[in-house]
């Protein structure tokens, strides 16, 4: 590691993990993103190296009041030639009533690998939690050689979500969604093996497609546990084989 | 009309059909009926969006839950955000550079192979058949990157003297029409059933072309994860009548 700088909520843990990469676990020591917070995070990945980012725990983005800015994260990433980058963060659970805009933005080499896994909880049906209002505008930009790859941007705004959500075209009523990107030399060759391991019937809310160098998997369930079911099949055929993030383990 | 006062970038050797004083009034309008014709040979009878899937998954059986999807499409998903393209190409005018700009943008935000394959390879072929009317780049401008319907479309409307309403309307209009159609044939729905979708699917349809003219690129964006998911799905389904 060249350079590290933390301030304010933020903060990096470095787990001993045996093996050859790096791991990182962020950790918000605030406990959760409320209204008009601003987080920036800037990473770069040198020519070889092989970092997993994930978190702590499932991110929560609070109740704003209506008149409350939203709250604002944006992350780049620079990864340079056969370097590795896996985003892993546990998801991120709205509250009834959150603002957020995020944004990550990826600059990486042709011959780099990127993995990026989002898992957004809208209000957990356990708890009891239905959502009405929500102001979430969440972004992923990739750059591959310097050519526009993804734009994967999710716009959820309406004062009555939970319609919304029981729409057909958007979530058939399911509260739980999963963006997994998966860019590299090799992803595309991954997708019958990825299939495959969603067969199953509890992985019926998840697909995969593959093209232009990309592996995509998208998924809708009833919760997060329910995501992370099948999130937890496929990463092994895309991680090949390595070991679960510390975190992760359970 | 084109504006005549915008400079063309030199060297481009873009072909601008010369919009002079003495063209009668109506042509735009008349070229507008060809290139939003069904019969416009972009190949669209062959792409459902994925709605063969959520047809056989019953997500949409009759016109009430037709209209519920496309009207969600319009408003939180691909068909809106579409409109947002195709507006931003058409203001993009003659700047070719800038056009390859939205062109690669609009290629990066297919949600999967089926729904990039499909604004593509219709988009391309809109721009070929467009040609005839002398209103498309040359070669040259346009290679190098691939070309999304509605960026096709928004060019070649501007090109064509047809007004920044019109064209985001017509290319809302080809976009719901086409879905219309495809669920006519797959639910399958009578012939009146679809007009009465088209016609309830009106107002939604106005409203957010009108959005779409306020919006820039940085609106894009949706919410429409089970309309993705169904093209998804409908590359590994058994039985398909249609390429997406």
């Amino acid at each position: 590691m060249a350079d590290l700088v933390q301030e304010g909520c933020c903060r990096l843990l470095f787990p001993r993990i045996a093996g050859p990469g790096m791991e990182t676990v962020t950790v918000n020591i605030s406990g959760g993103i409320a209204a008009g917070d601003r987080i920036e995070g800037r990473l770069a990945c040198g020519e070889g190296t092989d970092l997993l980012m994930t978190s702590q725990a499932a991110e929560r983005i609070y109740r704003a009041r209506p008149d409350d800015a939203p709250a604002e994260i944006a992350v780049s990433c620079q990864i340079d030639a056969n370097a590795r980058l896996e985003w892993l963060p546990h998801g991120t659970i709205f509250f009834d009533g959150s603002r957020l805009h995020r944004r990550m933005t990826v600059d990486m080499a042709g011959s780099a690998t990127f993995m990026f896994l989002e898992s957004r909880i809208f209000g957990r049906r356990g708890s009891g939690e239905n959502l009405s209002r929500l102001d979430v505008r969440d972004r992923l930009s990739i750059r591959r050689d310097g050519r526009l790859l993804v734009e994967d941007m999710l716009r959820l705004e309406s004062p009555d979500v939970s319609t919304l959500l029981a729409q057909p075209a958007v979530a058939d009523g399911q509260g739980g969604v999963t963006t997994l990107v998966l860019v590299s030399p090799q992803a595309m060759d991954l997708l019958p093996d990825v299939r495959m391991r969603l067969a199953p019937p509890e992985c019926a809310g998840f697909a995969a497609s593959a093209w232009n160098g990309m592996l995509v998997v998208r998924g809708l369930a009833q919760s997060g546990w329910m995501l992370e079911v099948a999130v937890r099949k496929i990463l092994p055929v895309l991680r090949n084989g390595r070991p679960m993030p510390g975190t992760w383990r359970s | 009309m084109p504006d005549a006062g915008q400079a063309m970038p030199t060297g481009m050797n873009t072909t601008i059909i010369p919009m002079t004083e003495h063209e009668p009034a109506g042509l735009d309008f008349l070229r507008l009926l060809s290139w939003v014709s069904p019969a416009f040979p972009t190949g669209g009878y062959a792409y459902s969006h994925g709605l063969e899937w959520a047809v056989e998954r019953g997500n949409v059986r009759d016109v009430e839950t037709l209209c519920a999807w496309i009207g969600t499409l319009l408003r939180h998903g691909s068909t809106g955000n579409d409109l947002i393209i195709l507006h931003a190409a058409w203001a993009a005018g003659n700047d070719d550079e800038r056009l390859r700009d939205i062109a690669e943008f609009a290629c990066a935000c297919a949600t999967s192979r089926e729904r990039y394959e499909e604004t593509v390879y219709q988009g391309e072929a809109f721009l070929r058949a467009a040609g005839v009317w002398g209103v498309v780049p040359s070669e040259v401008a346009r290679a190098g990157v691939r070309w999304p319907l509605p960026v096709a479309q928004g060019l070649v409307f501007r090109r064509g003297g047809v007004s920044r309403g019109q064209a985001v309307l017509s290319g809302g209009y080809a976009a719901v029409a086409a879905l219309v159609s495809a669920a006519v044939r797959l639910v399958p729905l009578g012939q009146t059933d679809g007009l009465r979708a088209l016609s309830r699917l009106e107002p939604v349809m106005a409203e957010m072309a009108d959005r779409a003219q306020a919006q820039t690129l940085e609106d894009v964006g949706g919410a429409c994860f089970g309309s993705d998911l169904a093209a998804i799905h409908h590359e590994t389904q058994e039985t398909r009548l249609f390429r997406t």
